[in-house]
């Protein structure tokens, strides 16, 4: 058997050691340069498990402080730093990453394409990941650690409670860590819509897909609220701009708003991958089709989206009015439908089949027990004269475990059972992962079923101590022990993961008999995946063509061939799924890696509080930044290439929907959702902060701020006529494509200075959080319009090298994009700046 | 660009939860709005006149995705991948209305709707 599993024919041999050449990652200290996504997803796996370990450990000090009363373990400082530290690892560090890594692994092996469609932003979004995290545990090294709970509530986590810098760690690092998050998100959506399988119709992809698919979906909507939040909070922190401060007409509420505006989605964004996994592995488990495929993606959407309207139930206790809460207890009952419906078709899908007891299956019947658990203390607390018994004890504490760790942790080990053949090539030898399931499902309960009971007895959580007699001592010294148990069980499972890779006995291929795309490949799989690329005309592609492995393998499907040394994948038609346009894909480079340290500049600067530190870091983010783009394009246009299979398809330089236009029509949406919520905020504080009207507000003529829109709008005009100018075929046209991208840029530049003369006329951004929301009003316009500029100059650059051309148009296209976002939300902000002041006197 | 257009299909998927969303953001802030501006206290026939304000979005964001319902249960797609669109999208988008009408209920019952 050759590398590839082909049969060893030279033909496919031959084929197999070019394609490797042209994939492969150099070793040594070239590995930093891999942006491969099997590589990158191994790394971001193994990043999530070391913070998870870490998590662990930090649960493990929580336990030991609460074992018995008067705990001396540590004092309250430490332990407040240490339960924040548990839950921001946990969520941000852990969980979050964990599914990317599963995600970023998988994605193309299931839907039968080579890589992600952005592998150098994988890349980025891996360094960024893994300096923002460093950030927070060097943190706790030094004994700064953010000590204000996950949810950073203000006024405790604002400068008068937190004066140090522990509230700055999390703001920044978190932040950092987030960026990689939206990448990954724009990079999946992206993928999934368009770099399927020939033949693979949206209703034929792997269910996990479609999980995957709203979750990004889900991220793109529900990061940016926290995203902005952060970003507000340091501001008010560092230039005391008074977003959330009463006392200057700011609300300590937004940041409740815009914190669990993300937060309770994240629940969700944290559940669905896992739920993804379940309705992966189960059916393979039950040797039976997933029932009502069409009834699971239609209660997904309806999650991603129901999810969105929940987030005030963490604020019912904030005084907001009857009626308001109303809408938001109406979302809370529904969203447990759609859960409902997952759970009634993977019960039918055991039901109906034959299901075999083995190990994934035994973690998924932990994930079953435990989730449904968590799902009816989840109800307990929905009813509202319970929840006021049990609010911020530890029965929630219990309640939010049993989702969590049932809804996530346990479908994740069930998945890293089911996957490992695949990425390790080896099947285990030794029963430990039994073992370590009996000890982690036992010490779970253990620790967390008795916790319910600590809460009933009134023990409120994020208490350091407590005083003897109260009948807390037993359930806490048993909560321990179990927590001791479950310890012992996940280093078992570490152990077991150990031997398993050293020494495993060679995976047969396709060991579960599953009928997904990703036992297609061979175990562990080759760089490029796949030797040629599917078609596929059903759900079940290795059940349907049995042969498709070794057809694959030697090289007879599409782009089974190497073309001038190039990492080629195809891009099909969203809907139709017919190949219309064959990707080119960057091989390893360092720029992630040194983009990701000037950013870690820009982070630094800011948190240190060396403020010159940051424009150095952004210039030179910026610069790297267009330092990618080296590589891209092309001097002349190739028209239609063969992709094998009697098929052409252009490259996606030539093509209408080339997965980067794709990736800035996403982007844009995530950007939007952050503005919404700006504005959002502006208003929220005129309507609900104490303190409002401001004593001044700006002076403004209507026809400033008119200025600066029509600035705008001309630059988006403009960046429209250079696409269609370009279009034209005649012969004047590159001239005139450029004399529009010249005033495009001259549009952007016009309408900063006026947004930049607006600002300096707004009185007081830190004498009232008027002021601050008109700043950071005109302060998001102008860092777009300055973009714009960017953007405008960039494609004039690229005209003028010549990587412009009528069919290679895509430069001009993506900018365009962006100078009609930067109008749209540019004039929504003048107006609403321009509106304010009449507002604040109704 | 015909990928573009067709691919829009892609939004009868999410088209009435997105309007969900709409009709939430909308009554939510338009309860806030209407309380700082005093419509509480302001009649419009029998029921006050934020009440009002709240009882117009609501019924025309049903309304809006009662259309949509419609309009997508007469499609008939050939192409496999446009049929399951079709499909499913309907089923979202009546899930979306009978979710939006759940929603608004409380405008209905709430005493008042300030306090
Ligand atoms: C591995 C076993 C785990 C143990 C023994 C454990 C234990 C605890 C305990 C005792 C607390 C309460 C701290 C307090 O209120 O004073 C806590 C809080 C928390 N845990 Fe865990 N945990 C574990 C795993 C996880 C996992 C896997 C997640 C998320 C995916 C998680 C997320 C959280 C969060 C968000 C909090 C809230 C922190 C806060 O109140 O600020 N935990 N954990
Ligand atoms: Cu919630």
């Amino acid at each position: 058997m050759s590398a590839a599993g082909a049969p060893s024919s030279d033909l496919a041999m031959r084929l197999h050691r070019d394609l490797d050449r042209i994939w492969s990652t150099p070793p040594g200290v070239g590995r930093l340069s891999a942006v491969n996504h099997t590589i990158v997803g191994r790394r971001f796996i193994v990043a999530a498990f070391v913070f998870f370990i870490i998590g662990g450990l930090l649960a493990m000090l929580i336990r030991a402080q609460l074992a018995t009363p008067h705990g001396a373990f540590v004092g309250p400082e430490l332990y407040n730093q240490i339960f924040t530290m548990h839950g921001s690892v946990m969520m941000f560090l852990f969980a979050i990453p964990m599914f990317e890594g599963v995600a970023i692994y998988m994605l193309p092996k299931l839907l039968g394409a080579r890589d992600l469609a952005f592998p150098r932003l994988t890349a980025y979004g891996f360094w960024c990941y893994v300096f923002g995290g460093s950030i927070l545990v060097v943190a706790m090294l030094l004994g700064v650690a953010p000590d204000s709970g996950w949810f950073m509530y203000t006024p405790l986590s604002s400068n008068t409670y937190s004066p140090g810098i522990n509230a700055d760690v999390w703001l920044l690092g978190i932040t950092f860590v987030e960026i990689s998050a939206v990448c990954a998100a724009v990079e999946i959506t992206v993928t999934i819509l368009k770099m399927r399988a020939p033949g693979m119709t949206i209703d034929r992809m792997p269910l996990f897909a479609w999980y995957i698919l709203v979750t990004a979906g889900m991220m793109l909507a529900g990061f940016p609220p926290l995203i902005l939040g952060s970003i507000l909070l340091e501001v008010e922190r560092a230039f005391d701009l008074p977003f959330f401060d009463p006392a200057r007409g700011g609300d300590p509420l937004l940041w409740q708003h815009l914190f669990w505006l993300f937060g309770h989605p994240e629940v969700y964004i944290i559940f669905l991958p896992g739920a993804g996994m379940v309705s992966t592995i189960l059916p393979v488990m039950a040797r039976r089709e997933i029932v009502g495929y069409t009834w699971i993606v239609v209660s997904v959407v309806a999650v991603g989206f129901l999810s969105f309207g929940l987030w005030v139930h963490h604020m019912f206790t904030t005084g907001i009015p009857h009626l308001a809460l109303g809408f938001f207890s109406a979302a809370s009952t529904l969203v447990a439908i759609p859960t409902g419906v997952q759970i009634f078709s993977w019960l039918a899908t055991l039901i109906d089949g034959r299901p075999q007891l083995k190990l994934p299956m035994l973690y998924l019947f932990g994930f079953f027990v435990v989730f449904v658990a968590g799902g009816l203390t989840g109800v307990m607390v929905a009813v509202v004269p319970f929840d006021w018994q049990v609010h911020d004890t530890h029965f929630v504490v219990a309640h939010m475990h049993y989702v969590l760790v049932g809804g996530f942790v346990f479908p994740l080990l069930a998945a890293a059972y089911y996957w490992l053949p695949h990425v390790s090539g080896k099947v285990a030898r030794y029963p430990l992962g039994h073992a370590a399931f009996w000890l982690i499902f036992i010490g779970f309960n253990v620790t967390f079923f008795i916790m319910h009971l600590t809460g009933l007895l009134g023990m409120p959580r994020r208490v350091f101590s407590y005083e003897p007699g109260w009948g807390w001592d037993l359930p806490n010294l048993v909560s321990s022990f179990g927590g001791f148990l479950m310890t012992i069980g996940f280093a078992l499972f570490v152990v077991d993961m150990m031997l398993h890779v050293r020494f495993g006995r060679t995976a047969p291929r396709n060991p579960w008999g599953a009928s997904t795309l990703e036992w297609a490949t061979a175990t562990p799989p080759a760089t490029y995946n796949f030797a040629s690329l599917p078609t596929v005309s059903g759900r079940h592609p290795l059940r349907d063509t049995p042969e498709l492995p070794s057809d694959l393998a030697g090289g007879r499907g599409y782009l089974g061939f190497p073309r001038e040394g190039r990492q080629e994948t195809l891009g099909i038609h969203m809907t139709a799924a017919t190949p219309d346009q064959v990707i080119v894909l960057p091989g390893p480079t360092y720029l992630p890696l040194y983009t990701a340290f000037a950013t870690g500049v820009v982070f630094l600067g800011l948190l240190f509080k060396v403020y010159w530190l940051v424009p150095v870091g952004a210039v030179l983010m910026l610069a790297m930044f267009m330092l990618w783009t080296r590589g891209t394009g092309q001097l002349r246009d190739r028209g239609p290439l063969p992709i094998g299979l009697g098929v052409s398809a252009p490259a996606h330089w030539e093509a209408a929907g080339a997965p980067s236009w794709w990736a800035m029509v996403f982007t844009l949406v995530a950007d939007g959702v952050l503005f919404s919520s700006l504005a959002f905020g502006a208003l929220f504080l005129w309507v609900s902060a104490p303190g409002w009207p401001p004593p001044q507000v700006i002076d403004v003529q209507w026809w400033q701020p008119a200025l600066a829109g029509a600035g705008l709008v001309a630059a988006a005009l403009a960046g429209r006529r250079a696409v269609a100018v370009n279009g034209n075929a005649d012969a004047s046209r590159s001239a005139g494509r450029d004399r529009w991208l010249l005033l495009a840029a001259a549009g952007h530049a016009f309408a900063l200075a006026w947004l930049v003369l607006l600002a300096l006329a707004t009185p007081g951004p830190t004498l009232h959080a008027y002021g601050a929301a008109t700043v950071a009003l005109l302060a998001y316009a102008g860092f777009h319009a300055a973009l714009g500029c960017v953007f405008a100059l960039f494609g004039l650059w690229r005209s003028r090298a010549g990587y412009i051309s009528a069919a290679r148009s895509l430069d001009l296209r993506i900018g365009a994009l962006w100078h009609g976002y930067t109008a749209a939300t540019g004039i929504a902000a003048v107006l609403l700046v321009a509106a304010l002041p009449r507002l604040v006197t109704l | 660009m015909s990928e573009t257009a067709r691919s829009g299909k892609l939004l009868l998927l999410v088209a009435g939860f997105l309007l969900w969303s709409s009709a939430f953001v909308v009554l939510y802030g338009l309860q806030g709005l209407g309380c700082r501006l005093g419509w509480e206290d302001m009649d419009l026939g029998p029921v006050s006149l934020n009440r009002g304000a709240l009882l117009a979005a609501w019924v025309l964001h049903v309304g809006l995705i009662g259309v949509m319902a419609a309009i997508q249960a007469r499609r008939r797609s050939a192409d496999r991948g446009d049929a399951f669109i079709d499909r499913a999208g309907l089923a979202l988008t009546f899930c979306a209305l009978v979710a939006t009408i759940w929603t608004g209920l409380p405008i209905l019952t709430a005493g008042s709707t300030c306090s």
